[in-house]
């Protein structure tokens, strides 16, 4: 017989799984909304259930690398980007039919690359770590009940501020003189498709060559109730959340915009901090930057903000189907560390306009070099994090 | 004589990388290689201890009660 608490939380998933269709309509035909923005909050909440349910964190690929020599989540994201490489070629390919005429896919995150980005990727790789989790890990741990999660998210709009705060100087003399290299101008839609799956091969290759993991288990005979179990339950395996986001960034980008969490969290602290009068008026060059970058909206939340809501009820919808919804209070040092390094990933995810999901994932699935080098100062970051985080455990 | 008790390792409430790091220093400190069980709450977290495990060599089997876990360590020859 199935135990009562069983049901009670079936019943809840159902009930939010009701709710996210429910809203998905009423935002298809709602006045100023429509099809798009339905789209965003099916997306986000698809996002929310293969984060959680691969247990998907780009702190963990970053940080367990140096921390406990565990390759399985740095695998998921080489995964990940590889299948996301193939879609976006595709995509490109139908947009722009001459990547050497001097035109870019307008909307995809391919943005200067220079320091800025090494700089604005280390804050937000030691932010990460020391928080437990990036942006987008914040918010699915959100969904399955983290409460040290919210104190990452307020130390990220503090450190919004501070990124804001310093865009002006950073964009004149870094950003607005900075090279926009994106790849298959130079290269090719095949040579740059070749160059970096070769790269993502080799970087996967040295994983498997020089970080050991489990023997594979012996393989059970698959029924129904084993194969159920494996797709609600247990968790799956970091190369099948892989796939399934480099598929969900592809059609992101082709229906609305490329995968990113942080747009909508840029502009409701730039709202706030404007609010309080300590923030610059204009920033300078923002309009004219590919990235995350604060989009005005006529409504209370634009429709990055309502992929975001989706994420989160997404990852409680299948938080709750596993039985991993729980509400953690979490140690205080937990929670000082959550705040501490939120500031970083708000500072980080400012100058760097996006975090591991609208940088580095849709950057580098884009082609673009600015996701390569976001990704470099996020390796730097993550190893000092892990140092950091070793000494103080 | 009554043998000695099995030493408990309580998690919960902790997420990740917070239990695999201190099963790693118990692990460590554990010099007479005694069996302990780590109670946890994170199924994530599980792998991780698995991982741990077979590095330190040492064999865990997992048991799960009411959402909660039971991680059993026992050291290998």
């Amino acid at each position: 017989m199935v135990p009562p608490r069983r049901w009670i939380r079936w019943a809840a998933a159902a009930l939010v799984a009701a709710g996210l269709l429910a809203s998905g309509l009423i935002l298809h035909d709602a006045p100023g909304r429509g099809r798009s923005a339905s789209f965003s909050l099916l997306c986000g909440a698809a996002f929310g259930i293969v984060l959680q349910r691969s247990r998907f964190c780009f702190a963990s690929a970053f940080r367990d690398l140096f921390l406990l020599s565990d390759r399985r989540a740095a695998l998921g994201v080489l995964v990940a980007l590889a299948v996301g490489s193939v879609g976006y070629q595709v995509v490109f390919g139908a947009w722009v039919p001459d990547p050497s005429a001097g035109h870019m896919p307008p909307t995809a995150h391919i943005a200067p690359a220079s320091w800025h980005l090494l700089l604005g990727g280390a804050a937000f790789g030691l932010g990460m770590v020391l928080s437990g989790g990036c942006i987008s890990g914040n918010l699915y741990r959100l969904g399955e009940g983290s409460l040290t999660a919210p104190a990452a998210l307020a130390g990220t709009v503090a450190g919004f501020w501070a990124g804001t705060l310093v865009w002006n100087p950073l964009y004149v003399r870094v950003v607005s003189t900075a090279p926009v290299v994106w790849l298959p101008s130079h290269l090719g839609y095949a040579g740059s498709l070749a160059a970096q799956l070769a790269l993502l091969a080799l970087l996967g290759a040295l994983l498997l060559r020089y970080m050991p993991g489990l023997s594979p288990r012996p393989a059970r005979p698959v029924t129904l109730d084993v194969a159920c179990r494996k797709v609600f339950v247990d968790g799956w395996p970091a190369w099948a959340g892989g796939i399934a986001i480099g598929v969900l960034g592809t059609f992101a980008f082709l229906r609305t915009r490329p995968l990113g969490v942080t747009s909508e969290i840029g502009r409701a602290s730039r709202a706030l901090g404007s609010a309080m009068g300590f923030l610059p008026e204009r920033l300078e060059g923002l309009d004219l930057m590919a990235g995350c970058r604060p989009l005005d909206t006529e409504h209370l939340l634009s429709e990055n903000g309502i992929f975001v809501l989706g994420l989160v009820l997404g990852s409680a919808l299948a938080a709750l189907a596993a039985g991993e919804f729980r509400l953690r209070l979490g140690r205080p040092r937990g929670h000082v560390l959550s705040l501490a390094g939120g500031v970083l990933l708000g500072f980080g995810a400012m100058i760097s306009l996006g975090c591991t999901v609208g940088t580095m994932l849709s950057g580098i699935m884009a082609f673009s070099l600015s996701g390569w080098v976001f990704l470099a100062g996020l390796l730097s970051g993550a190893w000092g994090g892990a140092g950091l985080l070793r000494r103080l455990s | 004589m009554t043998a000695p008790k099995e030493r408990i390792l309580d998690v919960r409430g902790d997420l990740c990388p917070g239990p695999a790091l201190r099963v790693e220093e118990f692990l460590e400190q554990n010099r007479e290689r005694a069996p302990f069980t780590v109670l946890g709450d994170h199924r994530p977290t599980l792998e991780s201890l698995e991982l741990l495990a077979a590095r330190h060599g040492w064999s865990v089997e997992f048991e799960e009660e009411g959402g909660d876990w039971k991680v059993r360590f026992r050291p290998i020859g």
